[in-house]
C-alpha cells in the first residue's frame, strides 16, 4: 500500500528540467588562468570532440562569430548561462541538433556538459547526459581526485561537479508571499531556489529555479533522488496555496482577463508579459482554459527581448512591444 | 619589511603572542592589521577576538610554512583565497591547507562519492579516521594482513598531511 502522505511532483507546474556537468581537462589550467594561445588550442582539439557521437548530431559554435542578440537569444532558452552570454572570444559552444545535449567550452570551467528537456525528466536526462560524459572521457583526460572527485575551477562545485536543476512555476505560493519562506527552509538540505536566469536573477513571471547547491559526498543518483523529494513537496505546498486562493469566481475571473488581454493587446511589453504569462499558465494548468503547457512555454521565450530581436532588424522598445503583442495574439486566436 | 599577510605593503604594524611560554611575532601592514582587527579598532572587543584567531592562524602558519604559489600555473595563495577560484587542478594540492579550513564549510568534511572517470585507480579515498577504526577492527579480528595495509595507508596519509 502506498504512503497516503507521499508528495508527488505535479507535472504540469514543472516548466522544464536540466543537468550540467561541470568536467576540466588534467593537462591545461582551469579557464581563468589559460593563456590565449592555451585557449585557442584547447578549442582546437575540442571542435571535433563529438563528430563521431552516436546519439545526437552536433554543431561547434566558435562564440567569437556569434553576435550579441544571438548569445542573448540562447542565453534565454537557458542552453548558455549568462557568464558564458557575455564571455570572450576564448569560448565555444557544441550544440546538439535537437538542442537537448550541449556542451560550453571555456566557461567557468572548460566544459560544462548539459542536458535539458520540457517538463520532470531528471532521471531520463541523468541517463543521457551519463553517456554523453562516458563518451569525452574517453577521449580526454579528466582532472580527478580520489577525495575531491571532479576538480572544478571553484571548489564549490567538487565531487560530482553536479547541478540538477528544475524550473517551477509557482504562482500562488509567490502571491502568498511564501517563497523566502520556501527558499530558507529547502537551503536547510542543500538546496536553492534562484530566479529565472540563475544566480541574481529575478524570478519574473513566478519562475523559480530549484537546484542542489552541494555536489561532495553525494552521488548524482542521490543528488536527482533528493531534488525530485524537495520538488514534490514544493508542488504539494504550491498546490496547497492554490485551492485557497483560486477556488473562488473573483480570483478565475483575474485569470480569464489576463487571456483577454493577450488575445487583444496591441502594446506589450516585457514585463506586463511576463505576468500575464503566468495567469494565463495558471489557468491552463488550472484546466480553466485548454491550452497547451508546451506551446505556452515556447511563446515565453520567443517573447524574450534577444529571441524577438532575431526576429527583425534592431528595434526600439515600443517597435518590441508592439512586435511582441501581434506575436502574442497570432499565437493565440 | 613587508607585511606577512598581503605580501605586497610594508609591514608598520608588529604584533606579538606568547602562549604556553612560546613567543611569536607578526609583522603587519597598517590595511591588513585593520582587516584583522588589529588597527584603529583595537578596542573593538567584537573585532578584537576575531583578530586574534586571524593572527593566530597567521603565526601558526610560520612554523609549517604553506605553499604560497602553485608550481604549475603561478597562483598565489592570496589570489585562491580572493577569488574563491582554483587556478588549475594542482592547485588543489599546492592550496591544501587552505582547502582543510574552506571545504568544511562548504560540504563538511565529505568525500567524493559517485561517478569516477576510466583514468580513476578505483579505491574509493578514506580518510584517517575511517582507515583508523577499520585498522582497529582488522587488529580485533586478528586480521595482521588488511591491518598492515591499513597501516601503510594511514602513515601514508599522515606524511602526506605534514608536508
Amino acid at each position: 500500500m502506498k504512503d497516503k502522505k507521499e508528495k508527488r511532483i505535479d507535472p504540469n507546474m514543472v516548466v522544464s528540467s536540466r543537468i550540467r556537468l561541470a568536467r576540466n581537462l588534467k593537462k591545461y589550467p582551469f579557464p581563468a588562468r589559460l593563456t590565449d594561445s592555451a585557449a585557442a588550442e584547447m578549442k582546437g582539439e575540442l571542435h571535433g570532440l563529438l563528430e563521431d557521437y552516436n546519439g545526437e548530431s552536433f554543431d561547434f559554435l566558435d562564440m567569437k562569430n556569434v553576435s550579441s542578440v544571438q548569445a542573448g537569444a540562447m542565453m534565454e532558452e537557458h542552453l548558455i548561462s549568462p557568464e558564458f552570454a557575455r564571455a570572450s572570444e576564448r569560448s565555444a559552444l557544441l550544440l546538439g541538433r535537437s538542442k537537448r545535449l550541449s556542451v560550453m567550452i571555456n566557461e567557468e570551467d572548460h566544459l560544462r556538459i548539459q542536458a535539458m528537456g520540457p517538463g520532470a525528466c531528471l532521471e531520463e536526462l541523468y541517463e543521457a547526459i551519463d553517456v554523453l560524459d562516458d563518451f569525452i572521457d574517453g577521449k580526454v583526460v579528466y582532472a580527478f581526485s580520489e577525495k575531491y572527485g571532479y576538480l572544478t575551477a571553484c571548489p564549490t562545485n567538487l565531487g560530482t561537479g553536479i547541478r540538477a536543476s528544475v524550473m517551477l512555476h509557482l504562482p500562488a505560493l509567490t502571491r502568498r508571499g511564501l517563497m523566502d519562506r520556501v527558499i530558507h527552509s529547502v537551503s536547510q538540505v542543500g538546496i536553492t531556489v534562484r530566479g529565472l536566469y540563475g544566480e541574481g536573477t529575478q524570478a519574473g513571471a513566478c519562475l523559480y529555479q530549484v537546484s542542489n547547491s552541494v555536489s561532495l559526498g553525494m552521488s548524482e543518483k542521490e543528488t536527482v533522488e533528493l531534488l525530485n523529494r524537495i520538488v514534490a513537496q514544493i508542488c504539494d505546498s504550491e498546490r496547497i496555496a492554490r485551492e485557497q486562493l483560486y477556488s473562488d469566481l473573483r480570483t478565475q475571473d483575474d485569470l480569464f482577463r489576463s487571456y483577454g488581454i493577450l488575445k487583444e493587446c496591441r502594446m506589450l511589453t516585457s514585463a506586463e508579459f511576463r505576468a500575464l504569462y503566468s495567469k494565463v499558465r495558471l489557468a491552463a494548468e488550472l484546466k480553466l482554459l485548454d491550452l497547451n503547457l508546451s506551446d505556452l512555454d515556447r511563446l515565453f521565450i520567443e517573447c524574450q527581448p534577444y529571441n524577438l530581436m532575431l526576429t527583425g532588424e534592431a528595434q526600439s522598445d515600443g517597435e518590441r512591444d508592439q512586435r511582441r503583442a501581434a506575436l502574442v495574439r497570432q499565437r493565440l486566436n | 619589511m613587508l607585511c606577512e599577510n598581503c605580501k605586497k605593503n610594508t609591514a608598520t604594524t608588529y604584533f606579538k603572542q606568547t602562549v604556553n611560554g612560546k613567543t611569536r611575532e607578526v609583522f603587519l601592514c597598517s590595511e591588513c592589521a585593520a582587516k584583522l582587527g588589529l588597527g584603529d579598532s583595537l578596542m573593538n572587543f567584537g573585532n578584537f577576538g576575531f583578530g586574534l584567531s586571524a593572527v593566530s592562524d597567521l603565526l601558526g602558519s610560520r612554523s609549517a610554512p604553506a605553499a604560497t604559489r602553485c608550481p604549475t600555473c603561478g597562483s598565489s595563495l592570496d589570489e585562491v583565497s580572493d577569488t574563491g577560484m582554483m587556478g588549475c587542478a594542482d592547485c588543489y594540492d599546492a592550496f591544501r591547507d587552505y582547502l582543510r579550513k574552506l571545504l568544511p564549510r562548504i560540504s563538511g568534511n565529505k568525500v567524493h562519492t559517485g561517478k569516477k572517470p576510466h583514468t580513476s585507480e578505483g579505491e574509493k579515498y578514506e580518510d584517517l579516521s575511517s582507515l583508523k577504526a577499520r585498522l582497529a577492527e582488522a587488529v580485533k579480528t586478528e586480521n595482521f594482513e588488511e591491518a598492515t595495509v591499513l597501516r601503510d595507508k594511514i602513515r601514508a596519509l599522515e606524511s602526506q598531511d605534514k608536508e
